[in-house]
């Protein structure tokens, strides 16, 4: 309790600090006859950058997210819970080995799978197999095997290294991680209480809007927390001299990887520019199509939104290491 | 009223349902997104609608706590984008963001294939012929005859090379889901005419394709300044 009030005490400091130089800033420019000069500054080159690029991340992935909001509701109010409980269970291996191909069923982007794979563990679905599902799913679809076929000429090579490092990734990933999920994952929500009380009322139309509304309210600042960071990065971080430092194939796999998940690309999209850097070897640019899907800014923000922090932490970790090490072998073996 | 929870739930929920409609009856939507992924956003306005008539219709009888500091805050983070869009009023990507991303005269495999290339229009302005950037670039890469020293007329936004008065870049950005996944793509343009020209502008280059330096190139004829065109990307 006493962290929390802190915490909240540096926040309100800091937004009246903030606050009072933004009048301060405004004051000055009234006095100084300089008032004009803000149409100009909202002009500036990097402030209509990082805007574009905000507003176009919310808009593309809002959609996403309130239509996995929904799936989600009407998976929490008409699937009783054994169903789901099936379907993720039974002989642990093999769920595992079947979740990552859930997605060639259902194609939603990353933003939407982490509001599903919330929903399904509160269903009591076995973590391991949402988590590989939750992982897979915005790489093995068949919207981004399209993608990635169009993007590199009909490479075989490249759409099956693709689905095949991502499939080992979302598998490796829930078995590295096996030991703290069984100590439950979800974040606990205040929220929610009053959720069931007012749930007592409504018809089954209300709750799955009911539920697609507190999914996309909590879900949905995250994303705009996470599109503010991508956006940042994309405004201050120059693409290209980033990439002129990948000059041998093993430091490629890393900055990449790096790129991949700084950027926050849609999966849908994401081959169409790692095939737009034509210099770099091919594993490098796979490891940036698997890495950024899984573990991207903007995703990451919304796994802190739904997981435990600390397995959040591990989960990124693991994702990335298990990534770099296969995209080291894969360069190793390949000769890039 | 103004202390309860979901007071501010039901106000972000129509802020932002307004906010869509907004951007979407006025045609800017198209400047974030392409053209393809608009029905989704249509339909996530519309799943918004529904979420917002049944949060008014229950809005008396909900059960609702106070609002702290932290739930003001992030209530005003949700809606921070729909400020920051509305004052900013982004235009479009400028040569800052092409200087950010690496401007590339290399399209990806995909993007030079034949129904690509069929896509080039056969329009012409005069005795030019009219291409856009990509498929100058395609047709430079698959079918160069059609281009070499064949009059041209492409558009695109004027980059400036750091200290070159005979040259600059025509670029165009091309995108596959939205503005930032954009590409910028470019055309080297030799033009004496060049050294007049402001960055950020759009123009239209009347030249010919030369593709004998080690990037495909247009020698200019004649270079005039055009409004911004209603599709600003290339798909």
């Amino acid at each position: 309790m006493k962290k929390t009030s802190r915490y909240e005490n540096f926040l309100k400091k800091t937004l009246i600090t903030a606050g009072a130089v933004l009048i301060f800033i405004l004051n000055s420019l009234w006095h100084s006859g300089e008032i004009s000069a803000i149409p100009k500054i909202l002009q500036n080159p990097q402030l209509q950058v990082f805007t574009m690029i905000v507003a176009a991340i919310l808009l593309e992935a809002l959609p996403f997210i309130l239509i996995g909001a929904l799936i989600s509701g009407i998976m929490e109010v008409l699937i009783p819970g054994e169903k789901i409980q099936k379907i993720f269970s039974g002989n642990s291996f093999l769920h595992t080995i079947g979740s990552p191909f859930l997605g060639m069923f259902f194609p939603v982007c990353s933003c939407g799978n982490v509001v599903l794979a919330k929903r399904l563990l509160k269903k009591g679905a076995a973590p391991s197999g949402v988590i590989t599902y939750m992982l897979a799913a915005p790489i093995i679809n068949p919207v981004t095997i399209l993608a990635t076929f169009l993007a590199f000429s009909a490479s075989k090579e490249v759409v099956l290294g693709r689905i095949l490092i991502a499939f080992a990734v979302s598998v490796i990933t829930p078995f590295i991680l096996k030991r703290f999920l069984k100590e439950g994952i979800l974040k606990e929500r205040t929220g929610e209480i009053y959720c069931e009380e007012n749930h007592k009322s409504f018809s089954k139309i209300e709750k799955i809007f009911h539920h697609a509304e507190v999914d996309f309210l909590i879900m949905g600042k995250y994303l705009v927390l996470g599109a503010i960071i991508a956006a940042l990065f994309q405004t201050f971080v120059p693409r290209a001299a980033f990439l002129s430092l990948a000059n041998n194939k093993i430091l490629a796999v890393f900055l990449m990887e790096a790129l991949g998940i700084s950027l926050s690309l849609c999966s849908f999209a994401d081959a169409f520019v790692a095939s737009s850097f034509t210099n770099l070897p091919v594993v490098s640019k796979i490891i940036f199509m698997v890495a950024g899907p899984m573990a991207n800014i903007t995703v990451a923000i919304l796994y802190f939104g739904t997981f435990k922090k600390k397995f959040v932490i591990r989960l990124l970790l693991a994702v990335f290491f298990a990534a770099l090490i296969l995209g080291f072998a894969g360069a190793a073996v390949t000769g890039g | 009223m103004f202390k309860k929870k979901n007071f501010y739930q039901t106000l972000t929920i129509f802020i932002w349902l307004l906010f869509l409609f907004v951007i979407q009856s006025s045609g800017k939507l198209k400047l974030f997104i392409k053209k393809d992924y608009i029905p989704f956003t249509i339909l996530g306005s519309f799943i918004l609608l529904i979420l917002f008539l049944i949060r008014l219709k229950r809005y008396r009888k909900e059960v609702s706590g106070d609002i702290d500091f932290m739930s003001a805050l992030s209530f005003l983070a949700f809606l921070f984008p729909v400020l920051l869009t509305t004052i900013v009023r982004p235009g479009n990507l400028s040569s800052f963001a092409a200087m950010k991303r690496g401007i590339t005269g290399e399209l990806a495999a995909g993007e030079t294939d034949v129904l690509e290339i069929m896509k080039a229009q056969l329009e012409t302005e005069g005795e030019y012929r009219k291409l856009n950037v990509k498929q100058f670039l395609a047709l430079a890469k698959k079918r160069p005859d059609e281009i070499a020293g064949k009059p041209l007329c492409i558009e695109g936004l004027v980059f400036k090379q750091n200290g070159r008065a005979d040259r600059f870049i025509l670029v165009r950005f091309l995108i596959t889901c939205c503005a930032a996944d954009a590409t910028p793509l470019g055309i080297e343009v030799e033009s004496s005419l060049a050294g007049q020209l402001q960055k950020d502008i759009w123009v239209k280059v009347y030249g010919r394709g030369n593709l004998g330096q080690d990037k495909p190139q247009i020698i200019a004829e004649d270079i005039k300044e055009v409004p911004k065109p209603a599709d600003l990307y290339l798909y």
